[in-house]
């Protein structure tokens, strides 16, 4: 414990004061402006209370794209999670090349979404992108990927899951690293299979990264914008229409800033209340491990 | 409970040989050590035993039966690991029968048989406690009650005692022992320790670089090392050695610094021959006419008393076991009985006979 | 020793200077005059204008698609900031940001430049298109319509005659549909396009937009037709047609991938352009069947925030409209001043011409309302909806209507 000097609270200020001029403030006045009728073009503002609550969480446009996010939301990270620790066991068994391999796989992360969302975007696009010039070739009717509603939804969840699968590989793989090897060896002596020691050895030892990936990945996805925006806009019509898209229809393009403000507001609470339950869940189930 | 046999066992990582053609012989309910220095290669070949590493060629058999490119869980052993390697998420009761589980056992019998382990090992009222709430010496149990609840072919144990402090290690030791007599289990044991290779072993298998240097009883090792490593690894404190030449009456031994020992009778190797002269520090004894040696340092346990004599310009160590009234500094006749030496070749290091 | 401290010397000197470099670029650039539009041809051509009327140097252009470009000016002047000086507004939008006060009011420049740039030459409908609240705030630059595109000899070969009423339309592009070319181009991407094609169906078969109260009607039993047959017709689109715009709708057609559609007059000279398209001299023009198909007055507007020269800026945009910039546009678009629009020699020179005449007559703009594009936020989503099946065409036109209902309200449309 460090003993409690004159004026060692100005240590703090610099980073709070950064971190309350980034975070907290524009906090603060979102949750200010979200109790206030305000569009942007009139510059008039009317305090209604708790009406842009009211109206929202009584819009059928509102339960929509939370039902949209959920669905991109757990797709997407079910998806990235699998896969993500399927290629985490296969690398920590190969031992020469998965040096070469990690980085190789780690290259869609390193892009940033925006730009990995316009290439995938050129590759789904209909008729001249990549994808269906080569099924065209091949005399194979395309889907419309971009376009049917159906698989907007797939090509969102499966261009999120290329850019952030290799971070869950990466996390996984490194506590994989950190295994007692001894505890395999002592599980197939007893006579355990693959998967057993898979789910008896394994997966438990690996619940603090597990949890960790999981939440971190779920709560960056229930804010997901910059690939939905890239790649169908929230179409076609509200198909892919989540929250945040939603949010921001409302924030830049319609101008009713207290409306989205308030939207914000309640996103930040259901990501909050997703992330605890979560946490306890895995929690329980896995008693802890050994901490 | 089961004879197992290693024949010519070779082992190579990619292009470095770690094993040169081992073989050893253990009968059923043998409990066989094998000791040697670090990288020895003793660890590997216990990994070859229970299936964790491939043999690169050579045969191993169980009972009879070859198992060599076996699955460890289709070998039949059971292995208590360095750091116990117990689940942490488990309670001591589902450690001990994780095996059973993996096997579809019954849930009664599962519980009857790791009660009976838990009875013997003491562990019953452990049972319900995490790995993480136990100490060093109560792990090391489950590890083992894990092994036996398998009632396995071939006990492995992999230094299981390292990790403990020196007196646990003690009472473990005799508490194993104790065991493999109850259960009469065939039992291979890999420790760095000698003391623990000399007190629990019915056999011992002493390796260097990869290759067995001497198997035997711990006292045939004892009494007849062959080949100076042996001599030198076996008895602490180490058996001093002696570069010389054996008299050409053969009834003294010069060393290359120019002392002389005598022996009370002809001493076998040849007259005139180049030899390494080996001698106990237990063995010497203060006697008038014995050779000098100047005392260097005087090291009192309690029990016995450690000198560090100068014998004609070798470092020589000595232990008696009574209380002698010496300082360092005085010049004391030292002698050794001539049944008590063993001589070897200077370059091979075998034993001469 | 002696050559490391002449190499940081160099830096330390370098250093200074690239900073104040920057500075100097920057402040030119701050200095130059910045005009965001959005691309197509005919405003390619105009901006072009712009910047030769001025020294070099002295005009920015930015050209994007439309949608963007509203965007970027709308958050850029509510937040009353200076970094945009012109912008190009249509009809629709220019009433909405002249509504919020963000127009610099032109009358007294437009008066005093009136002979000098011969302004009575714009039609007083023109000027009131620009007009809002009896003020000026945009300089017209040209008067766009919708068009009939298409493929005169696909069709002479099917032996089918233009469509002149939307069924006939519909089995048009039914008859012609096939893996290679779609029947028909459709641009239903949110929220310029959707709009533009919705409204054409809307007038074409349904009631319009709203009734005199701005009490929305598109959902009643005639709007209700209209979408259903835009839901039809989109089985003879080509793929991805909920995202294309005029851009990719253009490329469709001078690709040869459909064989007709609703596009703009300003599209019409790219057919014949022979580095882009396939189709030179195979596409011809009639109205819109059915009518009502949308009829647009463009201009740029000055932003009242903007920290330029307003006269000077005003100069420019005036250059830029002057006659012989615009006979020479009249390629592009419709030239608003009634001296070109009565040019027989236009009509000759330019296959497009006639059509664009008619379907001036048969046209209907926009509803006359400054939040006209924030009601298209809400329908065309739903209408999207709609046409891809994930909703019922009622169901959604009746939840477009509520939402419309919703936001007019909030925006005083209904106190008395």
């Amino acid at each position: 414990m460090v003993r409690w000097q004159r004026g060692l609270w100005l240590f703090f200020l610099p980073s709070f004061g950064l971190l309350a001029v980034v975070l907290l403030w524009p906090l603060g006045y979102a949750i200010y402006l979200s109790f206030f009728d305000y569009y942007l073009g009139s510059d008039a503002r009317t305090f209604i209370g708790l009406g842009n609550y009211a109206d929202l969480l009584s819009e059928t446009r509102l339960w929509r794209s939370m039902w949209t996010t959920m669905l991109i939301a757990f797709g997407s990270v079910g998806l990235e999670f699998v896969v993500g620790f399927a290629l985490a066991l296969a690398l920590y068994r190969l031992h020469r090349s998965a040096k070469v391999f990690s980085v190789l796989l780690f290259l869609p992360h390193i892009v940033t979404p925006v730009v990995a969302a316009l290439f995938l975007k050129w590759m789904l696009a209909s008729n001249w992108g990549f994808i269906d010039a080569t099924l065209l070739t091949f005399n194979i009717e395309p889907q419309d990927w971009l376009g049917s509603p159906f698989w907007a939804k797939v090509s969102v969840i499966l261009a999120d899951a290329w850019v952030f699968t290799p971070l869950i590989m990466m996390v996984l793989y490194a506590a994989l690293q950190g295994l007692d090897t001894s505890l395999i060896e002592a599980a197939q002596i007893d006579g355990a299979s693959n998967w057993r020691i898979l789910r008896h050895v394994i997966i438990p030892s690996l619940i603090p990264a597990i949890i960790f990936t999981i939440s971190v990945r779920l709560m960056d996805v229930f804010r997901f914008f910059d690939i939905i925006y890239v790649l169908t806009g929230g179409g076609p019509g509200t198909a892919t229409e989540t929250i945040t898209m939603y949010t921001y229809q409302l924030g830049f393009r319609m101008l009713e800033v207290g409306k989205a403000s308030a939207l914000g507001v309640i996103t930040l609470v259901l990501v909050a209340a997703l992330l605890l339950a979560i946490n306890r869940t895995l929690n329980k189930t896995y008693r802890g491990g050994d901490r | 409970m089961a004879p197992l046999t290693v024949r010519q066992a070779t082992k190579s990582f990619g292009s470095v040989q770690v094993l040169h053609g081992v073989d050893v012989d253990i009968e059923d309910g043998e409990f066989v050590v094998l000791v040697g220095p670090s990288g020895c290669g003793k660890s590997t070949l216990l990994r070859l035993i229970a299936g964790l590493e491939d043999i690169t060629s050579g045969d191993i058999l169980i009972d009879g039966k070859v198992v060599s490119r076996l699955h460890p869980k289709d070998r039949d052993i059971a292995m208590v690991f360095q750091s116990y390697a117990l689940y942490p998420h488990m309670t001591v009761a589902e450690n001990m029968g994780f095996s059973l589980r993996m096997r579809d056992v019954g849930k009664s019998e599962q519980d009857r048989k790791v009660r009976e382990a838990a009875g013997i090992l003491g562990l019953t009222d452990l049972l319900d406690r995490y790995p993480r709430q136990l100490s060093g010496g109560q792990r090391q149990r489950v590890a083992m009650g894990r092994a036996i609840v398998r009632d396995p072919k071939v006990f492995l144990f992999d230094e299981p005692l390292s990790n403990l402090d020196a007196k646990l290690r003690v009472q473990m030791r005799a508490e194993i022992r104790e065991l493999q007599k109850a259960l009469r289990t065939t039992i291979v044991y890999v420790t760095h320790d000698q003391i623990e290779a000399m007190t629990m072993a019915d056999k011992i298998v002493v390796m260097r670089d990869g290759r067995v240097e001497q198997i035997g009883s711990p006292l045939e090792l004892y009494d007849r090392p062959a080949n100076m490593f042996v001599g030198g690894f076996i008895g602490s404190p180490a058996m001093n050695l002696l570069h010389g030449r054996v008299s050409e009456d053969g009834r003294s031994f010069t060393t290359d610094d120019g002392a002389d020992i005598a022996f009370s009778e002809a001493v076998s190797p040849a007259p005139g021959r180049q030899a390494v002269l080996g001698l106990r520090p237990e063995d010497f004894t203060i006697a008038d006419g014995g050779t000098p040696a100047t005392i260097r340092l005087i090291e009192p346990t309690g029990a016995d008393l450690l000198i560090n004599f100068d014998l004609g310009g070798e470092p020589i160590t000595a232990l008696f076991h009574e209380r002698l009234a010496l300082r360092e500094g005085e010049t004391v006749g030292l002698s050794v009985p001539s049944n008590k030496v063993h001589f070897f070749d200077p370059d091979s290091g075998a034993r001469i006979e | 020793m002696k050559d490391r401290w002449k190499s940081s010397t160099v830096l330390a000197g370098a250093l200074p200077a690239l900073v104040l470099g920057t500075f100097a670029t920057s402040a030119a650039a701050q200095d130059a005059i910045r005009v965001i539009s959005h691309r197509q041809p005919a405003l390619e051509y105009y901006t072009e204008q712009m910047v030769d009327a001025l020294p070099e140097g002295r005009v920015t252009i930015e050209l994007m698609p439309i949608d963007k470009e509203l965007e970027l000016a709308s958050i850029t002047m509510s937040s009353e900031s200076d970094a945009i000086d012109v912008v190009y507004l249509n009809d629709s939008a220019f009433k909405r940001f002249a509504a919020n006060g963000w127009l610099e009011p032109l009358d007294d420049l437009w008066e005093k430049y009136k002979d000098e740039y011969d302004l009575d030459d714009f039609p007083q409908s023109v000027v009131d298109a620009v007009s809002y609240d009896g003020h000026i705030y945009s300089m017209p630059i040209l008067t766009n319509t919708e068009l009939f595109f298409y493929r005169k000899d696909v069709l002479d070969e099917a032996g089918i005659a233009p469509p002149s009423t939307m069924s006939e339309y519909m089995d048009a592009a039914a008859e012609l549909d096939s893996p290679r070319m779609a029947g028909t181009i459709m641009s239903l991407k949110p929220v310029d396009a959707a709009l533009n094609e919705a409204h054409w169906y809307m007038n074409a078969i349904g009631d319009g937009w709203f009734d005199e109260d701005w009490r929305p009607i598109f959902n009643n039993e005639a709007g209700v037709e209209a979408i259903t047959m835009l839901k039809e017709m989109s089985e003879y689109a080509p793929r991805g047609f909920t995202s294309h715009a005029n851009d990719e709708s253009t490329i469709n057609l001078q690709q040869g991938l459909a064989a007709m559609g609703l596009q703009w007059f300003t599209r019409a000279a790219a057919m014949d352009n022979p580095e882009q398209s396939r189709v030179v001299g195979k596409i011809h023009w009639v109205a819109p069947p059915g009518g009502g198909a949308r009829v647009a007055n463009d201009g740029f507007a000055i932003s009242k925030f903007s920290s330029a020269d307003k006269e000077e800026v005003f100069k420019m945009l005036a250059e830029a409209a002057s006659r012989e910039s615009m006979r020479e546009g009249a390629k592009f678009a419709m030239p608003p001043r009634l001296s070109l629009l009565e040019d027989p020699d236009l009509a000759e020179e330019f296959r497009w011409y006639p059509a664009a005449r008619d379907a001036l007559e048969s046209g209907k703009p926009f509803p006359a309302m400054p939040d006209f594009l924030d009601v298209g936020e809400i329908v065309t989503r739903h209408i999207l909806r709609a046409v891809t099946g994930e909703a019922e065409v009622k169901a959604a036109l009746d939840q477009a209507a509520a939402e419309t209902e919703e936001l007019l309200a909030s925006r005083g449309y209904y106190d008395q």
